[in-house]
This record gives C-alpha cells, structure tokens and sequence, in this order.
C-alpha cells in the first residue's frame, strides 16, 4: 500500500515536471518566434509560436504613453479548409489572403529560426 | 539565447538534464510536422504567389491550348475537311494497275528478303486495303 502510494506520489511529480518542461519549451519558442517579425517596439512584448497542429498563437502586449497595458491575442485555427483567426475571444473569422500568405511565411522562418536553433541540442 | 525569461536556455537545459533531451526531440519533430502541415494547407489553397525565378515556362500545356484550339477552328468547318478526304473515283483499269504495281514490288522485295509465310495473308489485306 504504501509503495504504491509512494509509486504514485514519484508518478505524478514526473507529469508535472514533464508539464512544467513541455510548457519552458512552448514559452523559449513563443519569445524567439516573436522576433521573426523585426524589431520588438519598446514597452512590447511580442509572442508567436505553435501551440499543436491546429493551434498557432501571436501574442502582443503593449504600455501605451498613460501607462496603461493592452493586450492582444490571436489564434489561429489551422483547417484542412484554410486558416480561421479568432482575436480575444470574438468569433472565428476567415483570414485574408494576405494574413494567410504571412501566417505561411512566419510558419517557414519558425522551423529554421525557431525549432532548429531551440533544439540543435538534440 | 540567453536571458530567456529571466533563465539562460542554457542553464534551463542542463538542468532539465536527459528529459529536456528526450522532450526537446519530441518537440523538434512535433514543431516541424506542425509547420509542414500549415504550410501544405496554404499551398494548396493556391494563393502563394508565384516568384517569376520560379514561374513554370510556356510549355506543352500551352502548346496544347493552341493546338486544341486549332483542332476546335478545324472542326468548326467539318464539310471544307469532309470534302478534302473525298475518295477520287478510280477506274478499274487503274485499279489493277495499282495491283500490278504492288504486287511487282512485292516480288523486288521478296527477292531481297524471303517472305514471311506466317503472316503473309495478312500483308495481303493490308495491301488491299491500300489499294482498294
């Protein structure tokens, strides 16, 4: 009983170590894939990275000249019909030809200028 | 890469030690599928647009079109083509001169190579059918 107690304890600290390491990952991609786009504006903050197959995510947070802090979110919703965007939680809507042409652009720079230099430690 | 977060990759790396090995494969090999798959889907939407370093030279495909199109003019005219492929009327001395003239090639050329018993009857119809 109490080995399995102990099994599941030493179980379950691995997941969340797992998940705490699977998450730096994720936040180590989402920094460097916000600077494929150029210079980051001072008092910005910019993120971009893949969160799965159908999940990209671009997200920016700003403190304009009153100090107050805005952000905005938007996720991309990859289907075998085209590319949805959804923006802090308003409805999905087609992405233009033109964000959908940027959106591939930044998907090629990420594997080269993101995920291999990321993971070159391999 | 340093500084990430307030945490050097570095730093992060060795001490997440083998895990962050295996996991950090997994995720390379993830991250790439991921950007293939969205990068397929857009391609086949078909609205990339086409460098000119790249764009696919004139070729058959538009060889084809003005061909085609040409075969179309033709057909639209089908009596002026019906007309040229009349049959002009052959007497039937000229027939068999025709025959004559055949068959006398048949023998030069039998004379050089020795006919072909096996399929002999059917050169026979073919050449008929020429004649004919």
């Amino acid at each position: 009983m109490i080995k399995r107690l102990f099994k599941h304890v030493l179980d379950r600290r691995e997941q969340e170590r797992q998940a705490e390491l699977y998450r730096n990952f994720i936040r180590h991609e989402a920094k460097l894939g916000g600077e494929l786009f150029g210079p980051i504006p001072k008092n910005h903050r910019r993120e971009f990275f893949c969160f799965d197959k159908h999940t990209w995510v671009w997200h920016e947070e700003w403190t304009d000249a009153k100090g107050a802090t805005h952000t905005k979110t938007t996720r991309y919703d990859i289907r075998p019909d085209g590319i949805l965007k959804a923006q802090d939680n308003q409805p999905y809507q087609q992405a233009t030809r033109e964000e959908t042409i940027n959106l591939y652009n930044a998907a090629k720079l990420y594997k080269t200028e993101v995920l291999d230099k990321i993971y070159n430690f391999v | 890469m340093d500084n990430i977060f307030g945490k050097s990759f570095e730093s992060f790396k060795s001490a997440a030690g083998s895990v962050a090995n295996e996991m950090g494969y997994v995720k390379f090999q993830e991250g790439h599928k991921n950007a293939d798959y969205l990068m397929n889907i857009v391609e086949n939407l078909g609205i990339l647009p086409v460098a000119e370093d790249q764009a696919p030279a004139p070729k058959e495909t538009s060889a084809l079109k003005i061909l085609t199109t040409d075969i179309e003019l033709e057909q639209t005219e089908p009596e002026v083509k019906a007309e040229a492929y009349v049959q002009p009327e052959v007497s039937a001395d000229e027939l068999a001169a025709k025959r004559d003239r055949m068959s006398q090639a048949r023998g030069a050329i039998s004379s050089i190579y020795p006919p072909d018993t096996t399929t002999d009857e059917n050169h026979d119809d073919y050449i008929d059918g020429i004649a004919a």
